[in-house]
């Protein structure tokens, strides 16, 4: 029994070590990363509103896309028709001010905030949206959203 | 009856030290786990398993803290059993917990749940959770499995289910932290359903530590034979003694019972003797573990 968990205790560690260089780690589920890299193209949902700045969503998917070696391709709509699309796998990223505490935390992954955050948790503010379980993907979003944040 | 019997005092003082640092590293553990969960059903799983690990522990120091108090009009017969009587709760609490577990896991892969593990800042580095994940568990795995060996021994000379049982958990608590780390390392290569497979594994095993130990209880609570400490199967220092008093009074019925980690013994069906011996001269194993013999009764 103490060899075998010696053993299993080793082969955790060799595959720790071996998977935590990888880029290729953690993986998408769904193959996001790999559809958007191969087909050059991010499909990108806009949350449309009054209180929606669309240049800046349309900057932070260009950041996210280009990251992705693609171009976005965008869908301007509200978030009750851009996140079930999201779900579906129709759309790759949704983009807009959400709140920390969004109930639409449910249904999709939520980023960090593009802009440094204070204490409100309530407060709505500039983020991305991908498909829960998409963690390569998310990884990659993640990275570019939080990367504008001032420094 | 009350005060704890000299042989195993000593003992008994080691299994309080080792139960109060088992409550201690069990707690650093459940806060560890709790900074770290994310929206990873395995590891809630082993959280919980975690938690629950708590309870044998106090169940233990909370039943010894009673059967030491002497025994009182409105409960003549003294505390002895309140060892049993919190084991059952704690092994009910098991089932429970394993099976909300079991519901949970089973309704995340009917549901196709895709567990979303991110990237985290550590030390201005970003990685992915999920290693941050497979740490805590590594961390959560080390000190029960060393405190679970050093009590294990403990529990037999004390013939201490409760302690017994509780060590056998923490020392099969390694295949919790391995289960919910490949569980995690399979959600890594994309197969979000190892997440929910691994939490099910370990509820199952929640769910049959809570069986055996609501098993094991509820036998000594009904005045079931004594068992063995690890098994179904009957005590041998008490069959021995059953021998020896059926050979002593052939025309008797004896009848041996657990009474918390003590024998308590009647002997109807005959006269009862104007000598009756004493329990030390009656008992067929060794003195030292005489102790265990508590009570002696009989009548016609």
């Amino acid at each position: 029994m103490s060899v075998t968990r010696s053993f299993i205790s080793f082969l955790l560690i060799a595959l720790t070590v071996a998977l935590g260089g990888c880029d290729a780690f953690p993986q998408d589920p769904s193959e996001t990363t790999e559809h958007v890299r191969q087909s050059g193209e991010m499909r990108a949902g806009l949350i449309a509103g009054a209180d929606q700045d669309n240049e800046r969503q349309k900057a932070l998917a260009e950041q996210v896309a280009s990251a992705a070696e693609a171009k976005p391709v965008f869908e301007e709509g509200t978030a009750e028709i851009l996140v079930p699309k999201l779900e579906k796998g129709e759309l790759d990223i949704v983009i807009g001010a959400f709140a920390k505490t969004t109930p639409w935390k449910k249904h999709a992954a939520v980023t960090k905030p593009a802009e440094q955050s204070t204490e409100d948790s309530e407060e709505p503010k500039l983020r991305a949206l991908v498909r829960k379980g998409e963690n390569r993907w998310l990884m990659l979003v993640e990275q570019q959203v939080t990367a504008q944040q001032p420094q | 009856m009350s005060k704890l019997p000299e042989p195993i005092q000593n003992d008994i003082a080691r299994a309080v030290r080792l139960e109060w640092w088992t409550l201690f590293w069990q707690t650093t553990i459940v806060v560890v786990l709790a900074f770290v969960l994310g929206s990873s059903q395995a590891m809630k799983s082993a959280w919980v398993e975690d938690l629950l690990g708590l309870i044998p522990a106090g169940v233990f120091l909370l039943a010894l803290h009673f059967e030491q108090r002497a025994p009182t009009k409105h409960f003549p017969f003294g505390f002895m059993r309140a060892n049993s009587l919190a084991f059952l709760i704690a092994a009910t609490a098991l089932l429970f917990m394993g099976g909300y577990l079991i519901y949970d896991a089973g309704m995340k892969l009917i549901m196709q749940e895709h567990p979303t593990i991110g990237p985290t800042k550590i030390v201005g580095y970003e990685i992915w959770m999920g290693w941050l994940m497979i740490a805590a568990l590594i961390y959560s795995v080390i000190p029960p499995v060393i405190i679970g060996r050093m009590k294990q021994p403990i529990a037999r000379k004390l013939q201490d289910k409760v302690l017994y049982t509780d060590s056998l958990m923490q020392k099969a608590d390694w295949m919790t932290g391995l289960a919910a780390s490949l569980g995690i390392i399979g959600v890594g290569f994309g197969f979000w359903w190892a997440d929910a497979v691994a939490a099910l594994v370990i509820a199952v095993d929640i769910v049959h530590d809570g069986f055996r130990a609501s098993k094991i209880a509820t036998a000594e609570l009904i005045d079931g034979a004594p068992r063995k400490i690890d098994s179904d199967a009957m005590a041998d220092d008490a069959d021995q003694l059953q021998k020896v008093l059926e050979e002593r009074y052939p025309d008797s019925t004896v009848r041996i019972r657990e009474t918390g980690r003590y024998l308590a013994v009647e002997v109807t069906g005959i006269e009862p003797p104007d000598n009756p011996p004493t329990r030390e001269e009656l008992w067929p194993g060794k003195k030292k573990d005489s102790w265990r013999f508590a009570l002696l009764s009989f009548a016609r």
